[in-house]
């Protein structure tokens, strides 16, 4: 872990409507870590991710990359910065098969003339795919067909694929083992690990706290929009965790923000 | 209190009212009894089809055979009369076949899952072209014993009969929808199609009654159009379907289903009709009802959109 | 979507084996719907050979392609307008438009028959951009949206026609009436340009990107908006090409009826769409692609005129239309079932 964040989100307040999603929310990501980020339903995670991911835009707040302020306004924005995310229930496109959901949005073209009109090179994108997927191990039988009939688990590796083999350097993932078995969690998490050992970031949202003390670096806990607080893995216990997701109990060497 | 909740329910009411107060002030012709008269006898013919089409569109289908569903009927039943059968017979048949019809359509769209839309299309087909066919493209002109006439063209007191008659339909179907399992369920479905199956709704056999239902007010709609025009025309209710939906739409009901009502139609279908009057009692062409008809759908459009996020 | 409209947000069923990217060299994978459609086409051509001795000849084939060429074009433009989960209820209108203002331009001014067609080609394009940008831009449902253009345009051409029909008679340039009664080498103008356009669309949407995300906005709009590509421009190039191919098929048609009239295309709206599905295209989007649009023309045409040649009233195609219709549905989505 060095000691410059890549990642600095400051201030951050969303609302919908008349509902406040996150107040004065602060988010800090080191390098080469796992930052678990945690907390009860509606607690904001996915609303905080998705402001980082461009998915939405945040009403007040900023983010910095690697100390320097960035504006997000969309997913290309954070894609150019090198934020790949991938959230839960929205993976792929099923009616598209394997190749084309790796590339979507950055597909390999062909030369010269094939760069004005956007005329794709389908063998190329095919055999990569085979190679990114022959490299991590995942196994998929035909690269043709329409990604709807794989499994949950295949679904889920295709998109960690994706994200890693485009640059990230930082991956989110929103409950990524939430509709998998047991074997293909395992499988996802040394994924992680290894990527994680590679210099990638990972912010990682889970409601299981069992997954959280495997995998996690650090924990970051909402509750109700609020910040509750951040600890070290080795410095907490589940229980206290769980304390702070359910209690909203701060801690004070990170910023407490109840009440 | 009524009014008030009314008001806030339902924008399009605030639109309407607009609309009259304008109407009232531009033209001398509009506030007269004539003309109320044939405003309300125009709303009632297409409030028919307007009420069935509402409940379909309410659990998230549509029904685009409605138009080609009245010709049918008011053609059959045209020749019922030329045959000397007797009104309530062939009321009796021509809400049969409206149930048919309608029948059909929902068992298609539910046994087979298949999209409302390409199923009422295919259907609209077929009964044009037996509109066609049963009359060799010529209209079926009939005398109208009185009793036929009268309900288009009759009054009870100042109001025309249609109305009362909708109005009565309208009553009957409020009471069903507020006070049966039937209602209850309709609603149900309408709200969250999956939560109500998994309640123990009959979620197949309740969209076929309610394209039956549709089927069957666009079978009252082809007998009010036979007493309206005194025939059997095979092209009647051409291109219907749209202005219908149009006017369920414009009146504040979601497209996709879940919110809205039967009152939200009858102020849609007054928004349409009070425009369509106002144009000819101004003596502004055709076309000028067709841009603002279409410029108030794609308004409708662009308010009744889902919420996003 | 779409649907529509009419589509309720439901999950789709994407349970076909096939991918999109079929290519001749590739093996075909179950192309379940592809086959049951094309070899329908191919019984009903041979059913159609033997109750016509008139049907097999290429005069009346070609005639039969030159009919349907106004209506193919405007079907091609919805294919797009469908695989991405929309639906283009304003054809209509954008053909009304066209013909008059092309009926007008020729009549009342000397401008090239060149100019001319490509500016109703942008209009009818411009059409299409305001569609897409409401829709796109506005969140709102297409069906709508397009259902009340499609009303507006057609107000707008009869004020441009003032109302009446406008005949172009011996006015209308040698191009113009070229268009439909010429011939390259054997072939018909109508279908050289259809079948051009086909071509292109069909290369467009195979091998190019934007082909691709239509593709994919009809599957998850959402998850293409993550993936970084801009939705918007995407949807409203759909519409807009739509709208495009609408304003072309318009010259067509004035060409084939030598005359502007207002009210044309009131009745093709629903046979532009019936062609897109009966050739097997998914209602809600995402399968499918425009030969099998082309199937879907030519399944109608050959049963027009089958129909037409055994002397059947022009009613009894609605019929078979229709049913012809619900059939292939029907086929399309239990076929596609696991």
């Amino acid at each position: 872990m060095t000691s410059i964040p890549i990642v600095q989100m400051k201030k951050i307040y969303k609302h919908f409507g008349g509902v406040v999603a996150l107040k004065d929310i602060e988010l800090t990501l080191y390098e080469g870590e796992i930052l678990a980020l945690v907390g009860d339903n509606g607690a904001g995670k996915s609303t905080l991710i998705k402001i980082l991911s461009g998915a939405i835009p945040p009403d007040r707040g900023e983010i910095f990359f690697r100390g320097e302020k960035v504006n997000i306004r969309n997913p290309k924005d954070s894609k150019e910065l090198g934020i790949e995310t991938i959230y839960q229930d929205l993976a792929l496109i099923d009616n598209l098969d394997v190749p084309a959901n790796m590339f979507i949005g950055q597909e390999i073209k062909k030369e010269k003339l094939g760069r004005i009109f956007n005329i794709m090179n389908l063998k190329a994108m095919e055999k990569t795919t085979r190679r990114f997927l022959d490299q991590l191990k995942i196994n998929v039988e035909s690269l043709r067909e329409r990604v709807h009939n794989l499994s949950g688990g295949q679904k889920q590796s295709i998109a960690i694929t994706r994200a890693i083999f485009f640059n990230a350097k930082v991956l989110i993932m929103d409950e990524p083992t939430a509709a998998l078995a047991v074997e293909e969690t395992a499988k996802v998490f040394n994924l992680i690990r290894r990527l994680r050992d590679k210099g990638i970031s990972i912010v990682y949202i889970s409601h299981n706290i069992n997954e959280v003390f495997d995998i996690s670096d650090r924990i970051m806990v909402l509750k109700t929009g609020k910040l509750v607080g951040v600890q070290k893995k080795e410095e907490t216990t589940k229980d206290k965790i769980l304390r702070m997701i359910i209690l909203g109990e701060g801690y004070q060497n990170e910023k407490t923000a109840l009440n | 209190m009524r009014i008030k909740k009314l008001i806030f329910t339902a924008p399009s009411f605030v639109v309407l009212v607009i609309i009259f107060i304008f109407c009232s002030t531009i033209s001398p012709f509009f506030f007269t009894n004539y003309n109320f008269q044939s405003i309300l006898r125009q709303i009632a013919v297409n409030g028919f089809l307007a009420l069935g089409l509402t409940m379909v569109i309410l659990i998230g289908g549509i029904d685009l055979s409605i138009g080609s569903s009245l010709g049918l009927v008011a053609i059959i039943s045209a020749m019922l009369i030329r045959a000397e059968v007797g009104l309530i017979q062939t009321i009796l048949v021509a809400i049969i076949i409206g149930m048919a019809i309608g029948v059909t359509n929902g068992f298609l769209i539910t046994q087979f899952n298949i999209e409302p839309f390409v199923i009422t299309l295919g259907m609209q087909f077929v009964l044009r072209g037996l509109c066609f066919s049963l009359t060799r493209g010529r209209t079926i002109f009939v005398e109208m014993p009185f009793n036929v006439d009268f309900i288009a063209n009759g009054d009870i007191g100042p109001i025309p009969f249609p109305a009362i008659l909708l109005g009565l339909v309208y009553f009957i179907i409020f009471l069903v929808m507020q006070y049966t399992v039937f209602g209850r369920h309709f609603y149900a479905i309408g709200g969250n199609e999956e939560s109500a199956r998994l309640f123990g709704v009959n979620v197949k056999l309740v969209k076929i009654a309610v394209y039956a239902i549709c089927g069957m007010t666009a079978a009252i709609a082809g007998i009010m159009n036979l007493s309206r025009i005194s025939a059997g025309d095979p092209q009647a209710g051409t291109g219907v379907a749209f202005y219908i939906i149009a006017a369920v739409i414009i009146g504040g009901n979601k497209f996709t289903g879940g919110r809205g009502g039967l009152y939200f139609t009858i102020i849609g279908l007054f928004i349409v009709t009070l425009i369509y009057n106002i144009i000819i009692l101004m003596g502004m062409g055709y076309y000028v009802q067709l841009i603002a008809e279409g410029t108030i759908v794609i308004i409708a459009a662009l308010l009744g959109k889902e919420e996003k996020q | 979507m779409k649907k529509l409209l009419l589509t309720k947000k439901r999950k789709k069923s994407f349970s076909n084996i096939r991918g999109p990217l079929t290519e001749l060299t590739r093996k075909p994978v179950g192309l379940i719907r592809k086959y049951a459609t094309l070899s329908s086409l191919i019984f009903l051509v041979i059913i159609s050979s033997f109750l016509s001795e008139a049907f097999l000849t290429s005069a009346n084939i070609l005639n039969l392609m030159r009919q349907a060429s106004v209506l193919a074009l405007m079907s091609l433009g919805m294919t797009l307008v469908i695989l991405s989960g929309g639906i283009d209820l304003s054809v209509g209108g954008i053909l009304a438009l066209s013909v008059v203002s092309s009926a007008q331009l020729f009549l009342k001014t000397n401008f090239s028959p060149y100019l001319i067609m490509l500016t109703i080609a942008l209009l009818g394009g411009f059409a299409g951009l305001c569609n897409g940008v409401i829709i796109a831009k506005g969140k709102a449902e297409p069906f709508l949206v397009t259902m009340g253009m499609g009303i507006i345009l057609r107000g707008v051409a009869f004020i441009v026609s003032r109302g009446r029909t406008l005949v172009l008679g011996q006015e209308s340039p040698l191009i113009v009436r070229s268009i439909t009664h010429d011939f390259l080498g054997p072939f018909p103008y109508p279908v050289i340009i259809v079948g051009s356009f086909f071509l292109l669309f069909a290369l467009i949407m195979r091998y190019t990107t934007f082909g691709r995300y239509v593709y994919a906005f009809g599957g998850d709009p959402e998850v293409l908006r993550l993936s970084g590509v801009n939705v918007i421009v995407t949807q409203i190039k759909i519409y807009m090409l739509s709208g495009m191919l609408v304003g072309i098929a318009g010259i067509l048609h004035l060409s084939r009826i030598n005359a502007g009239d207002p009210t044309a295309g009131d009745l093709k709206i629903l046979p532009a769409i019936a062609a897109v599905i009966i050739g097997g295209n998914q209602f809600t989007g995402g399968i499918g692609n425009v030969g099998l649009t082309v199937v879907g023309i030519l399944i109608i045409g050959v049963i027009n005129n089958i129909l037409s040649l055994l002397g059947a009233t022009y009613y009894v195609q609605l019929i078979a239309q229709g049913l012809i219709i619900i059939f292939a549905v029907i086929i399309n989505t239990v076929s596609s079932r696991d």
